[in-house]
């Protein structure tokens, strides 16, 4: 960590002393360099494809489904279910995921403060694993702030899959019945309510629906 | 004559209402004041932003839970992103979401209030209030030998080390100890507020409102006259264009420490500058442990054992306490900083693995303001936390402490939540841990509770509201939840709010 950490130090002063020369000798080029962007499956309600396909590229490496079970990244189609939960983020946060995701991908940024002059989606693995790696230990809190909010999306739109329980070793939830319940669940509050009200008998130590016994854990 | 419930999506048509008292928020705080007014026999609406879900809709899958029941779809945070903030939000509040363990207002606190913010509130006077709040909600200590193995090897750490450590009281009934308390309890075994005190006060008359958010208090010659609301889109969360337009003889705000001060700040109310500052979070951190024999640290009751063997450090530093965490996947993978290989072999371990937590007790220090909720110019809150030198000293102590505990719990490796996490095997190498960074991502923080941010006192050249709950300088405004809290409590914060807000009624009920 220290390595990479010495190296953002190193591309903070790259960006004060070389900012403006790599500009002139056409910087703007390489941060119009297009990535390798691939076609979203559907209708995207907060990324556009381009962020999209960085978030897939990004999930690619930090899942990797390297353990016997887990489903790729892919597969659980990560970046489509990361648009979904920023899809009901306020439009603010969503945007400032997706600025993070294009700055990401953005070459010229990689090479002013990586040494990183290809967009995320082109780089090879390992690079982007240092680009990630990069962000994460900067000592700009920018980089470390959406570092934070990316990782945070992939990770739990891919964990939180059930597909992927198994590779945890995760039976999933038991199944209580719940979804099957009567639809009174107020109907018999309110009467509990009322019961309660008139001064009528609600036993201590019994629930008010469903009574299950203190049990031990399920699994 | 019953109550209602009402859900956004069957207001079809702008509305305007009058009542007795309007209470903005329906979690620990706004539902017991509710029961108590509607039981007296005034009309009284409750105003929820989140959605209105029963058992039915909980799947107990964190993919449904999460972005449901959660404050930003459980994307909260400090605006460094530092702190990561567990704060429920469908009706019930966080009571739909937390994980049952309950205490009274420690004496210590109180005597702390008592001596610095000049709250005269005794343990005799709240007594009362807890008694009633203990029999609704069924408080009770949970059986040791229903401790899930999680919560087992705190208890067995702590005894082997020599430290206090003790079953904790929960909020339960008929609990099918699932261990799914934070993703909504499937069997209404929790005694959460949409099952227990919200029904009261529908059976007594009150109209519960969900998917209606506050925008801003209209305050007219001293009061408040209008509470201006808009009607949001359950699945988005956005605004739609219905309004609902209050005209209430006293308005309540119980939405929460960070909601509360956001609406009064909205609404032009800033209490002197005094409105979102003192804002104190329990900040958390954790040390996994893994053991040999499975610990399934996803199954049984989330909370069950405790520690308050440093809870008092002496006079210049932080005290902590213990608990344990529940870990469903979703959680687990959000713990730490790492990626790939590395993280899939952690993730791939987690039956193994238990989660111990350190909770750390903000606003008792001198000069410890806390953090400060703010508005940004697009709307949005702003949550800011300073983590400060003593913060920091006291993570290092909970990360050696939490480490030596799980090591003593039987863990054949213990893991810290550091960017780069340490990594032992032997308790030769606890002294890694004195060379390890500690603070803002540095290492996982997060916080369960939120205190503060309109802060009680008795004296109002510091303090947001009164003793009795009344907003300073405004008519006919009380705030009644864990808002008031003038420090954070050393022990998790529901019973006191609940109790706080029984005691509250009074106050309330005597300004219509």
């Amino acid at each position: 960590m220290a390595d990479t950490r010495t190296t953002s130090r190193r591309s903070v002063l790259k960006v004060g002393l070389l900012g403006s020369a790599m500009l002139a000798a056409g910087g703007v080029g390489l941060g119009l360099w297009p990535g390798a962007h691939q076609t979203p499956p559907g209708w995207l309600q907060a990324l556009t494809p381009a962020s999209w396909s960085v978030a897939g590229a990004v999930a690619r490496r930090m899942c990797p489904a390297s353990r016997t079970g887990l489903p790729s990244a892919d597969t659980v189609d990560v970046a489509t279910r990361m648009d979904a939960v920023l899809g009901r983020m306020h439009p603010a946060d969503a945007a400032e995921v997706h600025q993070a995701l294009l700055l990401l991908e953005n070459a010229l940024a990689g090479l002013l403060l990586d040494g990183r002059p290809v967009p995320f989606t082109r780089a090879d693995g390992p690079t982007q694993d240092a680009a990630l790696a990069a962000w994460r230990d900067s000592r700009l809190p920018l980089r470390r702030k959406a570092y934070k909010a990316v990782r945070n999306l992939v990770m739990s739109s891919y964990w939180s899959h059930p597909d992927t329980y198994a590779g945890a070793g995760y039976p999933g939830p038991p199944d209580f019945g719940q979804a099957r319940a009567p639809a009174d669940d107020l109907d018999a509050l309110v009467e509990e309510g009322r019961r309660r009200m008139a001064g009528q008998d609600v036993p201590e130590g019994q629930p008010a629906l469903d009574p299950v016994e203190d049990a031990e854990q399920p699994g | 004559m019953s109550g209602t419930i009402t859900i956004g999506v069957d207001l079809t048509s702008d509305q305007s209402l009058d009542c007795d008292v309007c209470i903005v928020g329906s979690g620990a705080g706004g539902s017991v004041l509710a029961a108590g007014l509607a039981q007296a026999g005034l009309d009284v609406v409750v105003l929820e932003a989140g959605p209105y879900l029963t058992r039915r809709d909980f799947t107990l899958h964190e993919e449904q839970a999460y972005p449901d029941l959660y404050q930003d779809r459980m994307g909260r945070a400090t605006s460094d992103l530092a702190i990561s903030i567990l704060q429920g939000r469908s009706v019930g509040g966080s009571t739909t979401v937390n994980w049952t363990t309950c205490f009274r207002t420690p004496q210590r606190i109180l005597d702390h209030w008592g001596e610095h913010h000049g709250i005269a509130l005794s343990a005799d006077e709240l007594a009362p209030h807890f008694e009633a709040v203990e029999q609704r909600l069924s408080i009770h200590p949970w059986p040791e030998a229903l401790a899930n193995e999680n919560n087992r090897k705190l208890l067995v750490g702590a005894r082997a080390l020599g430290w206090e450590a003790a079953p904790l009281r929960r909020n339960v009934k008929g609990c099918a100890n699932s261990g799914y308390c934070g993703l909504g309890c499937p069997v209404n075994g929790k005694q959460a507020m949409h099952i227990t005190y919200l029904p009261d006060a529908i059976v007594a008359g009150a109209r519960l409102f969900a998917d209606v958010q506050v925008d801003r208090l209209e305050v007219q010659a001293g009061r408040v006259a209008v509470v201006h609301a808009r009607v949001l889109d359950r699945f988005s969360g956005r605004a739609t264009e219905r309004t609902l337009t209050l005209r209430p003889k006293v308005t309540v705000l119980s939405g929460g420490a960070v909601n509360n001060p956001a609406l009064l700040l909205r609404s032009g109310l800033d209490g002197g500058g005094r409105v979102g500052r003192r804002t104190f979070l329990h900040p958390v951190v954790g040390i996994g442990g893994r053991y040999e024999q499975p610990v399934n640290p996803f199954y049984g009751a989330p909370q069950s054992i405790g520690s308050h063997q440093f809870i008092d450090r002496g006079p210049d530093k932080v005290g902590f306490f213990f608990e344990s965490a529940p870990m469903q996947p979703t959680l687990m993978s959000t713990t730490s900083a790492i990626f790939g290989a590395l993280h899939d072999e952690l993730m791939g371990q987690l039956p193994h693995i238990g989660v111990m937590i350190s909770l750390h007790v903000d606003g008792l220090l001198p000069g410890d303001e806390g953090g400060t909720v703010s508005l940004r110019s697009d709307g949005r809150i702003a949550i800011d936390y300073p983590i400060t030198p003593p913060l920091i000293e006291a993570m290092k102590e909970s990360h050696k402490t939490l480490a030596q505990l799980t090591f003593a719990a039987g863990a054949v490796e213990v893991f810290s939540l550091h960017t780069d996490p340490l990594r032992m095997t032997t308790q030769d190498e606890l002294s890694r841990l004195d060379d390890a960074a500690y603070g803002g991502h540095e290492h996982a923080i997060f916080s369960a509770h939120q205190m503060g941010g309109c802060s009680m006192g008795g004296d109002p050249a510091t303090s947001v509201v009164d003793l009795e709950h009344r907003f300073r300088g405004v008519d006919g405004l009380f705030v009644v939840d864990g808002s008031v809290l003038p420090t954070a409590l050393g022990v998790n914060p529901s019973e006191t709010i609940y109790g706080l807000s029984r005691r509250a009624t009074a106050f309330v009920q005597a300004a219509v």
